[in-house]
C-alpha cells in the first residue's frame, strides 16, 4: 500500500535531479534503468516475427498444391468398335493399338474358357501325379474354382 | 498467334526450326500415310500437307518444283504425290488429310545399352502427356476412321442391330464418299474383321493349350 502510494512520487523524484546539480551522479544509473526496457521491447517485437521452425517439405507441398488436385475424368463413353470405356472425342486406345476385340462379352467368354481349361488340366495333373502344385501363378478366382472342381471330383 | 504474328502456331521454335519440323512431318506423312504426333503439330502439318496435295493435283512444272523444295526425300515421294495420290484425290474437293485425337502414349522404350546387345532390357520412361493426334491421308491404306467405322458396323451387325445411328451413318458416308469402290471396300473390311476375330479366338485357345502342356 505504502509503495503504491509512493510510486508516482518516487518516479518523479529521480527524474528531477537530471537537470539539477546532481545530474552526473544520479542520471547515469537512471538512464541505464529506463532505456534498456524500451530497447528490449523493440527487439522483442522484431524477433517474434521470425519463424521458429523451417516449414517442412510436407507442409510446403500441401500448401502449394492446395486446389491443384487432379480432376476426375468424366467425359467418358463407350467405344462403338469394341465396347470398352474410352474418353469422349478421343479414339479408343484398344482399337488404335490393335489390342481389341469386337465384343468384350466374347472376350470374357474366351477368358472363361481358357481359365476353365487351365484349371481342369491342373486338377488332372494333380490327380495323376499326386503332387500339389504351387498356386503362385494362379489367380484368386482360378484357385477357388480349382478347389471347387477338386472337391466335386 | 503469339506476339500478333501470323495466324499459325509457332510451336516454340524459331522459323527455321519450325520449317524443318514441318518438312520432316509431311515427309513422314507422305511416306507412311499416317503419323502420330502432338495435336498442335498435327494441325500445322495438316495445312502444309493439304497444300502439297493441291500441288500434286495441279501437276505442273512449277508445282513439281515447289514440292521438290519441301520434301526431305523428294525422289521417293514426288512420284507418289504426282502418281497415286493425285489420282486418289482427283475428285475430292479439298480435305485430303484428317486429324484424329488419340490418347497420349503412356510409355516409350529406349535402350541405355547398345541395341546390338541381346541381353539389353528396354527401359521405360513416361512419355510427354501432351494431347496427341493421328494425322492421316484420307482414303489411304492406314485410314483410321475407315477402320473404326468398319469395326463399329461389324460390332453392330454382330449384335443384330442393322440400323446405324446418326454418327456412324455420317462416318460411313465420310469414308466411302470419294473412295473408289467405297461401299465394297467397307464391306470387305467388315467381313475380314469377322474372319480375323474368329481366327484370333482360336489362336488364343490354342496358345493357352500350348502353355499348359
Amino acid at each position: 500500500m505504502a509503495l503504491s502510494m509512493m510510486s508516482p512520487l518516487s518516479r518523479a523524484v529521480p527524474q528531477l535531479p537530471r537537470f539539477g546539480f546532481l545530474a552526473t551522479a544520479i542520471s547515469l544509473p537512471s538512464i541505464s534503468v529506463t532505456i534498456p526496457p524500451l530497447l528490449s521491447d523493440l527487439w522483442d517485437s522484431v524477433l517474434r516475427a521470425v519463424p521458429k521452425k523451417k516449414t517442412s517439405h510436407m507442409k510446403k507441398r500441401h500448401r502449394q498444391m492446395a486446389g491443384k488436385a487432379l480432376k476426375d475424368v468424366e467425359n467418358l463413353n463407350k467405344c462403338p468398335g469394341c465396347g470398352q470405356v474410352k474418353r469422349a472425342h478421343l479414339l479408343c486406345p484398344h482399337c488404335v493399338n490393335g489390342t481389341w476385340s469386337l465384343d468384350p462379352r466374347s472376350l470374357e467368354e474366351g477368358f472363361a474358357q481358357i481359365s476353365v481349361a487351365l484349371v481342369v488340366s491342373r486338377v488332372q495333373r494333380r490327380n495323376i501325379n499326386g503332387v500339389k502344385e504351387s498356386n503362385a501363378n494362379l489367380g484368386e478366382t482360378e484357385i477357388k474354382q480349382s478347389w471347387k472342381t477338386a472337391q466335386t471330383a | 498467334m503469339a506476339g500478333g504474328g501470323g495466324k499459325y502456331r509457332h510451336l516454340g521454335r524459331k522459323s527455321s526450326h519450325r520449317q524443318a519440323l514441318l518438312r520432316n512431318l509431311v515427309t513422314s506423312l507422305f511416306e507412311n500415310e499416317s503419323i502420330t504426333t502432338t495435336w498442335h503439330k498435327a494441325k500445322e502439318a495438316q495445312r502444309l500437307a493439304d497444300k502439297l496435295i493441291t500441288l500434286g493435283k495441279k501437276n505442273t512444272e512449277a508445282s513439281r518444283r515447289r514440292a521438290l523444295e519441301i520434301f526431305y526425300k523428294p525422289h521417293d515421294i514426288l512420284p507418289k504425290l504426282f502418281g497415286p495420290l493425285r489420282e486418289r484425290y482427283a475428285d475430292r474437293p479439298g480435305g485430303y488429310t484428317r486429324v484424329l485425337r488419340v490418347e497420349p502414349k503412356q510409355k516409350y522404350e529406349f535402350f541405355s545399352v547398345a541395341k546390338g546387345n541381346k541381353s539389353a532390357v528396354p527401359e521405360r520412361k513416361p512419355q510427354d502427356q501432351a494431347p496427341s493426334a493421328i494425322l492421316e491421308l484420307v482414303d489411304g491404306p492406314k485410314d483410321m476412321r475407315f477402320a473404326m467405322t468398319a469395326r463399329t458396323v461389324a460390332r453392330q451387325r454382330e449384335r443384330g442391330v442393322e440400323e446405324l445411328n446418326d454418327l456412324t451413318a455420317l462416318n460411313v458416308q465420310k469414308v466411302t464418299r470419294f473412295r473408289k469402290g467405297g461401299m465394297e471396300a467397307l464391306e470387305s473390311a467388315i467381313s475380314k474383321l469377322k474372319i480375323s476375330k474368329a481366327a484370333k479366338a482360336e489362336a488364343e485357345v490354342e496358345s493357352s493349350r500350348g502353355k499348359q502342356d
